[in-house]
């Protein structure tokens, strides 16, 4: 049986652990989790079909702002994937299931606040949470991310356009041709993720 | 790792530890971390479904995560970051600041996102924010140094570092080995609080024969003129020299007698809690400074100082005299640590031929055991002019609380210890609690006052 002060000493430290860590957190480090929460927060919003919204707005709000905090506390664990690829479900269910246009506008968005909460975990995962962050460092990691979403959603915002302006001609070549290209893609990152540096 | 002396950009000599060869695991120094692993999945998966079901929309979502991961990834660093722990090769004093630069560098041409660097060190030296790791954005091929400035709280070596570091590249899809840059030793001198002891030595030998002393000290014969110092006394100011330089100017003699003081530090054992310099004083450290504080009196006042450390591993400083002396003792006085328990090799009683017969011995003790007693009875037996300088302090009145016999026991133990110092006197060996300046004044008047009355002989 377990003693009282075991017990004691887990609350204690499942209390106190977590308030000495709030007390000891750093503005840098923070700033960069909050950044990912509320990208996640923006990411859900924009995926989830109206219908969700509306009628059972504030479940959704509740679950989504519970799973986006948790991308801003655990930053380092495999939580970040899975949240970011349940958004990527949310938005085929509302796409396909509830019929949701993909007007550009929204893709735009969508995509920007993917690639902000992946950014930002990626940055949040290795400053300590206490560290000293001079603000220059930060300030360069934004002006990146910047680039990297003006050149992204230039050219996949600016290419869904030019697609939709293209007729379309039902062909089994295009499926093939660009499962191989995905497939190639996905064994060309993966051998850079293997390859010694 | 070696470290060495380098001196800094205003002249101040400083000892620098760098980080060498890092370990490197098997992956490599620059590893991938989640981060990378999530971006190609989620890629993988836009990418696949977007061809899978003919929807553009999952291109254009997965258009910033990859050109971010290639925008990331077409700059590689191959090297880790090095990081170099700079701290003052000069002793510092005790509250006094102390500065350590901690270089970062980037050995690749290739930029980093950031360099988190965390450096270990001592309670004892309080540096601003020194527990909390650093993030350093240095450029390629540069060197970033930070300077961490705070207050060194007590005496003694004390270890800065070591200090380590991992660089962080390619927008945190990379993540390098770490970099040890090795401990560096930071030597605190003990505080000197005011100590004066003007009443004549029981048993100063006065200079003999036409021959001058060799030693500077108080007294007659003129050695020359020289600025003012602290410590100086305003009496000597050399009038005529201050009046046509504008500056202070003090008359420089030579001692005027040969005296030798041996400051025995009892530190069998520790009492009271340390809390540095702006806290409570355990006994060693009150020994420690009152050490520091008598021998640089005595060595102003050009007498012989030297040094016994009565512990588990007993120490000792030879008598000299001298400026060189001062600093010695500094550094040998750094060493004290009181008995650590049955690690320590057995105590042994001095030998009270390491004393001159005409020393006059200093025992700082706090009298917390027979040993003490014994070891300071049997000094003042072998014909030792001894004066023993109680530094357990407040510590003895200290309030104990627990069961009615704790009080009991304490009340016992205050007795027993009145009965040590009484047994004491009755030896010849006056004890006298520390209270800083003249702590000895009326001690070592008693004693001279004995040493220069006749003596009754047994014939």
């Amino acid at each position: 049986m377990t003693s009282p002060s075991t017990v004691v000493n887990a609350v204690r430290t499942a209390v106190v652990t977590p308030l000495e860590m709030a007390g000891r957190a750093s503005a840098g480090p923070v700033l960069v989790r909050l950044i990912a929460v509320v990208a996640a927060v923006g990411a859900a919003m924009l995926a989830a079909p109206p219908a969700l919204l509306g009628a059972q707005l504030p479940s959704f709000v509740i679950v989504a702002g519970t799973a986006a905090v948790l991308v801003g506390l655990l930053p380092r664990t495999r939580w970040v994937g899975t949240f970011l690829l349940g958004v990527v479900g949310l938005w085929l269910v509302a796409t396909i299931g509830y019929g949701v246009g993909t007007d550009l506008a929204r893709v735009g968005g969508l995509a920007a606040c993917l690639y902000l909460t992946h950014s930002a975990a990626s940055i949040a995962a290795v400053l300590p949470y206490d560290a000293v962050v001079p603000g220059r460092v930060l300030r360069r990691w934004a002006g990146r991310v910047a680039t990297v979403l003006v050149a992204g959603l230039g050219v996949g915002v600016g290419g869904m356009a030019l697609v939709g302006l293209l007729t379309q001609i039902p062909s089994a070549v295009g499926p093939i041709v660009g499962s191989v290209v995905a497939a190639m893609l996905v064994g060309v990152t993966a051998w850079q993720l293997r390859r010694r540096s | 790792m070696p470290s060495a002396h380098v001196p800094d950009a205003d002249g101040t000599p400083l000892r620098v530890s760098r980080s060498g060869t890092p370990s490197v695991d098997v992956a490599g120094p620059w590893t991938p971390t989640r981060a990378l692993g999530r971006a190609v999945l989620l890629i993988g998966v836009l990418v696949l479904s977007a061809v899978l079901l003919g929807r553009a929309d999952l291109i254009a979502l997965a258009a910033p995560l990859a050109l971010g991961v290639a925008f990331a990834l077409r700059e590689r660093p191959t090297q880790v970051p090095r990081v170099e722990l700079a701290v003052p090769a000069d002793p510092v004093a005790e509250g006094g600041e102390v500065a350590v630069n901690l270089r970062v560098g980037n050995p690749n041409y290739e930029p980093m996102d950031l360099v988190v660097v965390r450096v270990q060190h001592s309670r004892w030296v309080g540096l601003r924010d020194g527990d909390r790791p650093l993030v350093l954005g240095p450029s390629p091929r540069r060197i970033t140094q930070v300077t961490r400035a705070g207050a060194a709280l007590r005496w003694g070596h004390h270890e800065i570092g070591p200090a380590t570091a991992f660089g962080v590249a390619c927008d945190g899809l990379l993540i390098s080995s770490q970099a040890i840059a090795p401990a560096a030793d930071l030597r605190v001198h003990p505080l000197m609080p005011p100590f004066r002891a003007d009443s004549a030595m029981p048993r100063a030998t006065a200079l003999v024969g036409t021959h001058r002393s060799r030693r500077a000290g108080e007294g007659g014969e003129l050695a020359g003129v020289r600025r003012y110092g602290p410590g100086d006394r305003l009496r000597r100011v050399d009038w005529r020299v201050t009046l046509r330089t504008g500056e202070l100017h003090v008359a420089h003699t030579l001692s005027d007698r040969d005296a030798s003081v041996v400051v025995l530090l009892d530190v069998l054992y520790e009492a009271g809690r340390s809390g540095g310099v702006h806290g409570m004083a355990s006994v060693v450290d009150t020994t420690v400074r009152a050490s520091a504080a008598i021998t640089e009196h005595y060595l102003r006042q050009g007498d012989r100082v030297g040094l016994l450390e009565y512990s588990g591993h007993p120490r000792h400083l030879r008598a000299a005299g001298g400026r060189r002396q001062l600093q010695t003792a500094m550094e040998w006085l750094l060493r004290t640590r009181a008995t650590a328990g049955s690690d320590d090799p057995p105590v042994f009683d001095l030998d009270p031929h390491l004393i001159p017969d005409s020393a006059l011995v200093v025992v700082l003790t706090p009298l917390l055991g027979s040993q003490s007693a014994d070891m300071i009875a049997t000094l003042a037996r072998a014909g030792r002019v001894v004066v023993a300088v109680d530094t357990l302090g407040a510590l003895a009145n200290r309030t104990v609380t627990g069961s009615p016999w704790t009080v009991l026991a304490r009340q016992l133990w205050q007795v027993e210890r009145e009965n040590t110092i009484g047994a004491l006197q009755e030896v010849g060996v006056p004890v006298t609690a520390w209270v800083g300046a003249g702590s000895l004044d009326q001690v070592l008047r008693d004693m001279t006052i004995m040493a220069t009355a006749p003596r009754i002989g047994v014939r």
